[in-house]
């Protein structure tokens, strides 16, 4: 099967479109970047984050970043077991934009550091704490990740495939779990539910990456001037909606949780109904452009078949998983804490009211840029790697005309000569 | 690649970072050379007559590591040695004001002229006083 | 590849010369670096703790967070946005006439601190004698056990301290997680925290410091004569600060 598949690298043909995207990319890098360098000299009074919100916009590309990158390689790793033959061009692609988002999604958690200059005495680090586990995970994944690339371009190193394979979605299956322990295991934020973080940021993840994924895929296609298949969008499509679906699930039976307990129950009112621009975003990003546009969009065989259906629904999955990180990380730092449960209390500010929290151009910039550096590194692996395909499996019998020149790389990546 | 074209990639590579290193040598001059860095003639002296640690050639090299050897004893176990924390070295090393070097140094450490001109120069940064006070009073 | 490599050095040579090098290079730095600190440091068998009164704590008086002020060095303000080591709270019983609590709030000093379990570095730490600091050495400003900390206690140094020499008396700095430390440096000196002198001077007296575990300490002695609550005693923290007359 691999054998009749021949890769190329993306960029030859159109290089100035290809150095336009990959400038552009570089650009926003840089800017949050330089943003985050002002963060630090400056301090982080600048922002709008404060003693109550203590995390912010940053937080929220980054670990929607990280979330979509686990995703993205449970996708890739997955697809050729589940999806057979249709989805074995996936695993390079997916592969590399897995390392891209995780890559991005880390650049901006250590931009936003207060002092990130002591991360590198930080050699002993405290197992209990779900963000070193976190550093323990990043490190495993992209260096097992990298080999599993390695594994699928290098042809002698092909019987490493599935082992590598298998680790690294482990691995990054247990980066989603881990994630939402970061705010399960918080004994202090009830409102976070506790376990059912966990499940749901895996659900999560998967949704995120499948969509992250199927964007990039159906860039490549287009920027390659090839159709999306039928069958293979189809499947990354139902991929999609059943992720949408579970998290869904995941988000009833999490606050379901919180009104079934009365000291939580203001939280969860606070969440939905009276707190201001979070129910907003909640009911409007999370719900209708999150979860319901995306399963009218992708409901019907037909349309699943459609890679226009795919983008937008894509698209509208990754725009209501920004509302809900902000929902859960920004919405379930705004609530009072309860020192006292249920007196009247007066005090410094946090303690009477819920935070009134305004981003600043800033923490966008530094978010925005991390977005920027999953998409420079994306575009540099397709120009020096082969990840793309020529041919789709099910294309071989279709009526496409090959109009494409017969590059190098199909001896290059260690394909046997072409029949 | 073919392999001759390769070899000529590397010689020439390898020929340019030569060329680059000889070009820096003969505009910056040899590393060391003969005079003292302009960063330590201009140092503030410190108080008292000698130092009272070690000599000076060997506390240039071992500072940073005596410094973070008592780190954690003082730090975390309380065990702060009144001859190595950061306050007895401020006592001596702090410069008076009519020694202090305007724009010297990370903000905060004008008055530490003495740490960081050879900060400076060396291009290492210099972070202890962002948190720790320059007072030759002692507080810490 | 030819029979004939008279120049071959075995592998078991490679590995020696190479243990062997790196054993020779890391010598000098094994003797070089000897910390024999002086003072006698925490003691584990002490557990320092603090009781506060509330029926002696008045609602509109705020001297334990003036004199930690002036003792610390951070700056007055808005408490969302300004550092905040300690600071007063009133609480209603619910009832729209109901009588008020006026209490201070600090760092509790746990012993089973969340902000400890969740620190990535470490930097979160509890002494040996039961107080809880943040090494600033370590702390690389992630702001995890902000989220943790179920009494709001520690913040964050958002912007560049200035002037060292007229500031207070512990170190502190932009881009690290500060929270109240018991007065650490004048514990160590012997004396007590200067919240808890200030409250004396002042005439309140509501608050008490001392060795939890010493039976004949003023603060065990008032212990025993009344029932004192820790707050959030549902969490399982067993704080070092303890509230006497909260209901």
């Amino acid at each position: 099967m691999a054998a009749r598949i021949r890769y190329r690298y993306l960029g030859r043909e159109h290089p100035f479109q290809w150095l336009a995207a990959l400038a552009g990319a570089a650009l926003v890098a840089l800017g949050g970047a330089a943003t985050g360098l002002y963060l630090i000299t400056a301090g982080h009074h600048v922002t709008g984050m404060d003693n109550q919100v203590v995390w912010g916009l940053p937080h929220v590309f980054a670990i929607a970043l990280i979330l979509a990158g686990s995703g993205a390689f449970g996708i890739a790793a997955l697809a050729p077991r589940l999806a057979g033959p249709l989805g074995h061009p996936w695993g390079r692609l997916g592969t590399a934009a897995a390392i891209a988002l995780l890559l991005g999604g880390l650049a901006i958690l250590l931009l936003d550091l207060g002092s990130p200059q002591r991360i590198l005495a930080a050699v002993w680090l405290n197992p209990l704490s779900s963000f070193s586990r976190n550093i323990a995970l990043y490190t495993a994944f992209t260096a097992i990740a990298l080999i599993h690339l390695g594994a699928l371009i290098e042809p002698r190193m092909r019987r490493y495939v599935g082992i590598t394979g298998t680790l690294a979605a482990l691995v990054a299956l247990l980066l989603a779990l881990n994630v939402g322990s970061i705010f399960g295991m918080l004994g202090t934020r009830p409102v976070y539910g506790g376990a059912i973080m966990m499940p749901l940021f895996l659900a999560s993840a998967l949704a995120y990456g499948t969509a992250a994924f199927a964007l990039v895929w159906q860039a490549v296609l287009r920027s390659q001037g090839q159709a999306s298949p039928p069958a293979a969008t189809a499947w990354l499509a139902m991929a999609l909606l059943t992720s949408v679906i579970a998290t869904a699930a995941l988000l009833v039976l999490h606050f379901l949780t919180l009104l079934y307990q009365p000291d939580l129950q203001e939280a969860a009112r606070f969440l939905l109904i009276d707190g201001g621009a979070y129910p907003i975003l909640f009911w409007i990003g999370v719900v209708a452009i999150g979860i319901i546009t995306p399963t009218l969009l992708l409901l019907r065989r037909p349309a699943r078949a459609r890679g226009r259906a795919l983008v937008g629904a894509s698209g509208c999955v990754l725009a209501g998983g920004l509302a809900h990180l902000f929902v859960v990380i920004v919405g379930g730092q705004a609530i009072p804490l309860q020192i006292f449960p249920g007196r009247e209390v007066t005090g410094a500010g946090f303690d009477e009211e819920a935070a009134s929290y305004v981003p600043s151009a800033w923490e966008a910039l530094v978010g925005l840029g991390g977005v920027g550096l999953a998409l420079a590194i994306l575009l540099l692996a397709l120009r020096v790697l082969p990840l793309t395909v020529k041919h789709l499996p099910d294309e071989a019998r279709s009526m496409h005309a090959d109009s494409d020149p017969v590059t190098r790389s199909g001896s290059e990546a260690g394909e046997p000569a072409p029949s | 690649m073919r392999r001759k074209h390769r070899y000529a990639w590397v010689a020439a590579g390898a020929a340019a970072v030569v060329a680059a290193t000889g070009l820096a040598l003969a505009v910056g001059g040899a590393p060391g050379g003969d005079a003292r860095p302009q960063a330590v003639t201009d140092r503030p002296e410190p108080r008292g007559d000698t130092c009272i640690h070690e000599d000076p050639e060997r506390m240039r090299r071992v500072h940073m590591d005596r410094l973070h050897a008592h780190q954690d004893p003082g730090a975390r176990e309380g065990r702060s040695d009144p001859e190595w924390n950061l306050q007895s070295c401020v006592r001596c090393h702090a410069a008076p004001e009519a020694q202090q070097v305007a724009g010297h140094g990370p903000s905060g450490s004008e008055d530490m002229a003495f740490c960081a001109s050879c900060h400076e120069y060396a291009a290492v940064e210099l972070d202890c006083f962002q948190c720790h006070s320059t007072d030759p009073e002692g507080r810490p | 590849m030819s029979d004939e490599q008279p120049t071959r050095v075995s592998r078991r040579q490679v590995l020696g010369g190479a243990a062997a090098l790196a054993g020779v290079s890391l010598a000098p730095g094994l003797f070089l670096v000897q910390a024999q600190a002086a003072g006698t440091g925490a003691d584990s068998s002490v557990r320092w703790g603090l009781l506060v009164d509330t029926t002696r704590c008045p609602a509109d008086c705020e001297a334990c967070v003036d004199a930690c002020q002036a003792e610390n060095g951070w700056p007055t303000g808005e408490a969302t946005e300004h550092p905040q080591w300690i600071r007063k709270m009133v609480v209603g019983t619910g009832e729209r006439d109901g009588a008020e609590q006026a209490l201070p709030v600090m760092c509790q000093h746990c012993a089973d601190p969340p902000c400890v379990s969740v620190c990535p570095t470490h930097a979160s730490f509890k002494r040996d004698d039961g107080i809880v600091l943040v090494d600033k050495h370590r702390c690389i400003g992630c702001r995890y056990c902000m989220m943790a900390c179920p009494f709001h206690a520690r913040s964050f140094v958002d912007a560049p301290v200035t002037a060292h020499a007229s500031e207070g008396n512990y170190p502190r700095g932009k881009g690290t997680v500060e929270a109240c430390t018991l007065c650490v440096h004048r514990i160590d000196r012997g004396e007590i925290p200067a919240c808890v002198e200030r409250c004396a001077q002042e005439g309140h007296a509501a608050l008490v410091f001392g060795d939890l575990n010493d039976p004949d300490s003023e603060i065990r002695r008032a212990l025993r004569e009344r029932v004192a609550t820790p707050l959030r005693g549902d969490l399982g923290l067993d704080p070092g600060v303890r509230y006497q007359g909260l209901s």
